[in-house]
C-alpha cells in the first residue's frame, strides 16, 4: 500500500495553517475534497518549487468550513467547486457564488448517496405458472 | 468616467470561444471593474466513473477528458497507477511517453495560435499555424495511431514501439518544422496590429500571479520559474532544459512563451530521440492499486494534478482531476480587473482556457 505523507489538519486551524504556509513562500496548489469511509477528507496542496505538502481534515456532511482565501487569493475555485459538487459551506470566500459556480442538473452530485434498497419484482402466481 | 455600472454578459457563446464559460463584466463607462466568471455548461462529473471502470480501462476515460491535453492526462493518470503499485517503468517507455508529451505541447501552442490569430482576424496566419500543426498530428498518428486521442499508453509502460529508424526520419523532419514555426513565430512576436492588441494588455504581475495560484506559460510569463517538467520525471531528469520565463506580464508575454515554448519542445525532442534506450516498452502488471497518490504533469496550460485512491481491488474509488485551467481561472479574474471592454476577447483568450478540461 501506498501511503503519502499528510498532516492532520482541522477547520479551526485550517486558516492559520493557510498563513503559515504563505508565509513560508509556499502557494496553494488544489484542494481535494473525496468521500472517505464515513466523512469527507478535503486535503489541501501547497508547494514550494517541485516540493508538496498536504494537510488534510477529515470532516462530517455539513461542517462549515473556513475560507483560505485571505491568504491564497486563487482558492475561491477550489472552496466553490467543493460546495457546488459536495455541499460543504465555506465562510468569508473572496468570491461566493452562492452555489451557481457549476451548474449542474442535480444538486450536490457527488454527496454521499444512501445506498438504495434492492429492487424487488414481484411475481404473481399466475404469472409464475 | 460617469460612475454608472452596467452588467455586460460574456459568454458562454462568443466567436472566440471554441467552449463554453460566461463571465458577468461589470462595467463602467468602457472599463472592466469587475469579472465574474461561471462555469458548469459541459460538466460531465468523469472523476465519479472511476469506481465502475477497471483502473486499466480508465485510462481510456482519462485521455478524454480534454481533446487537446488528451496524452497528458492518460500518461498523469498511469503514472499515479504506477505510484500507487510501485511499477518501474521501462526507460525506453518513459522516453515515449516524454517524446509524444512534447509533441502533444507542440500541437496544443500551434493550435492555441492559430486560434488567437484567427480571433483577431488575421487568417492567413491562422491558417498557417494550423498547417504546421497538422505536420504534428501526421507524426502523432504514424506513431500512435491517432491524432488526437493517442490511446497508447497504458500502465506499466506504452503500448507501440517506434523503430529507430522511423525515429531518426522524425528527427530531420522536425528541422524542416522548426524552420517553418521560426518564420511564423516571427509574424506573431513582430507584426505591429498584434503587438497592439497584445501589449499592456491583461497584465498579471508575478506577486499576482504567485497568490492566485498561476501555472504555466501564464505564470510564467509573469516571470514564476514554474513548470513540473523540472521535477525530473519520466525522462525529464536526464534533458538539458530550462523553463521559459518572460517578464513582460502582459498578453504579448504570454504569447511570446508560448512562441519560446514551440523550440524548447523540438529540441527536447531532439534530445530524446538522440538518447533513446534500447528495450521493452512496457512490463507485465499484477496486482491492484492500494493506497492513495497525487500524480503531477506539465501539461500545455500548466501543472495538472491527478489525485487517485485504490483499495486493493481492481476499480479505484476516488480520483479527482485539478487541470490548469481551473487554476488560472482567479488570474483571469485579475487580468480583466481595469480592462478596456473591446480588449476582453483576447485577454481570455491568452489564458489559453480549455473548458472542457476544466469541467471534466
Amino acid at each position: 500500500m501506498t501511503t503519502m505523507e499528510i498532516i492532520p489538519t482541522s477547520p479551526a486551524g485550517i486558516e492559520k495553517t493557510a498563513a503559515d504556509m504563505k508565509a513560508d513562500g509556499r502557494r496553494l496548489v488544489v484542494i481535494t475534497c473525496t468521500a472517505a469511509a464515513n466523512d469527507y477528507d478535503i486535503t489541501y496542496s501547497f508547494a514550494k518549487g517541485n516540493d508538496l505538502l498536504h494537510y488534510r481534515m477529515t470532516v462530517p456532511e455539513g461542517t462549515v468550513i473556513p475560507a483560505i482565501d485571505a491568504s491564497f487569493g486563487g482558492a475561491f475555485v477550489y472552496e466553490n467547486e467543493i460546495h457546488d459538487l459536495y455541499g460543504f459551506t465555506f465562510t468569508n470566500m473572496a468570491l461566493d457564488f452562492g452555489g451557481t459556480f457549476i451548474r449542474t442538473s442535480v444538486p450536490y452530485p457527488f454527496k454521499k448517496k444512501e445506498t438504495p434498497a434492492p429492487t424487488v419484482t414481484k411475481v404473481s402466481k399466475e404469472d409464475a405458472s | 468616467m460617469t460612475g454608472k455600472r452596467t452588467i455586460v454578459p460574456f459568454g458562454p457563446q462568443h466567436p472566440v470561444l471554441p467552449e463554453p464559460i460566461h463571465l458577468d463584466l461589470v462595467i463602467e463607462d468602457e472599463h472592466v471593474v469587475e469579472a465574474i466568471p461561471s462555469i458548469g455548461y459541459v460538466h460531465r462529473g468523469l472523476e465519479s466513473l472511476v469506481d465502475r471502470r477497471e483502473y486499466s480501462d480508465f485510462v481510456y476515460l482519462a485521455e478524454r477528458i480534454c481533446g487537446i491535453c488528451s496524452f497528458t492526462h492518460s500518461s498523469t493518470f498511469c503514472q499515479g497507477v504506477e505510484g500507487l503499485m510501485g511499477i518501474e517503468v521501462p526507460a525506453r517507455a518513459t522516453y515515449l511517453r516524454t517524446m509524444w508529451g512534447e509533441y502533444s505541447r507542440l500541437h496544443s501552442h500551434l493550435l492555441w495560435l492559430g486560434l488567437f490569430a484567427d480571433a483577431l482576424g488575421f487568417e492567413s496566419l491562422f491558417y498557417n499555424a494550423w498547417k504546421i500543426r497538422e505536420s504534428i498530428l501526421n507524426e502523432l498518428e504514424a506513431t500512435t495511431g491517432g491524432r488526437v486521442i493517442q490511446g497508447v499508453c497504458k500502465v506499466g509502460g506504452v503500448r507501440r514501439d517506434v523503430t529507430n529508424e522511423f525515429l531518426s526520419g522524425m528527427d530531420k523532419r522536425l528541422d524542416d518544422i522548426e524552420a517553418e514555426m521560426r518564420e511564423m513565430t516571427r509574424v506573431f512576436l513582430s507584426d505591429y496590429t498584434l503587438k497592439k492588441r497584445l501589449v499592456g494588455k491583461g497584465v498579471l504581475k508575478a506577486d499576482a500571479a504567485y497568490n492566485l495560484g498561476a501555472v504555466g506559460p501564464v505564470a510564467r510569463a509573469s516571470g514564476l520559474v514554474e513548470d513540473v517538467r523540472t521535477s525530473g520525471y519520466l525522462a525529464y531528469g536526464d534533458i538539458s532544459f530550462k523553463p521559459v520565463t518572460v517578464e513582460g506580464c502582459d498578453g504579448y508575454a504570454r504569447c511570446e512563451v508560448r512562441c519560446k515554448e514551440l523550440f524548447q519542445s523540438v529540441d527536447i525532442i531532439h534530445q530524446i530521440i538522440a538518447g533513446m534506450p534500447e528495450g521493452d516498452v512496457s512490463v507485465p502488471v499484477k496486482g491492484n492499486p492500494d493506497g492513495e497518490f497525487f500524480s503531477r504533469s506539465e501539461q500545455p496550460r500548466g501543472e495538472v494534478i491527478h489525485y487517485l485512491r485504490g483499495n486493493g481491488t481492481k476499480n479505484l474509488t476516488q480520483f479527482r482531476v485539478r487541470t490548469p485551467t481551473l487554476t488560472n481561472v482567479p488570474s483571469l479574474v485579475a487580468m480583466l480587473a481595469g480592462a478596456e471592454l473591446a480588449d476582453v476577447p483576447q485577454i481570455v483568450l491568452t489564458i489559453d482556457p480549455c473548458i472542457g478540461c476544466m469541467e471534466r
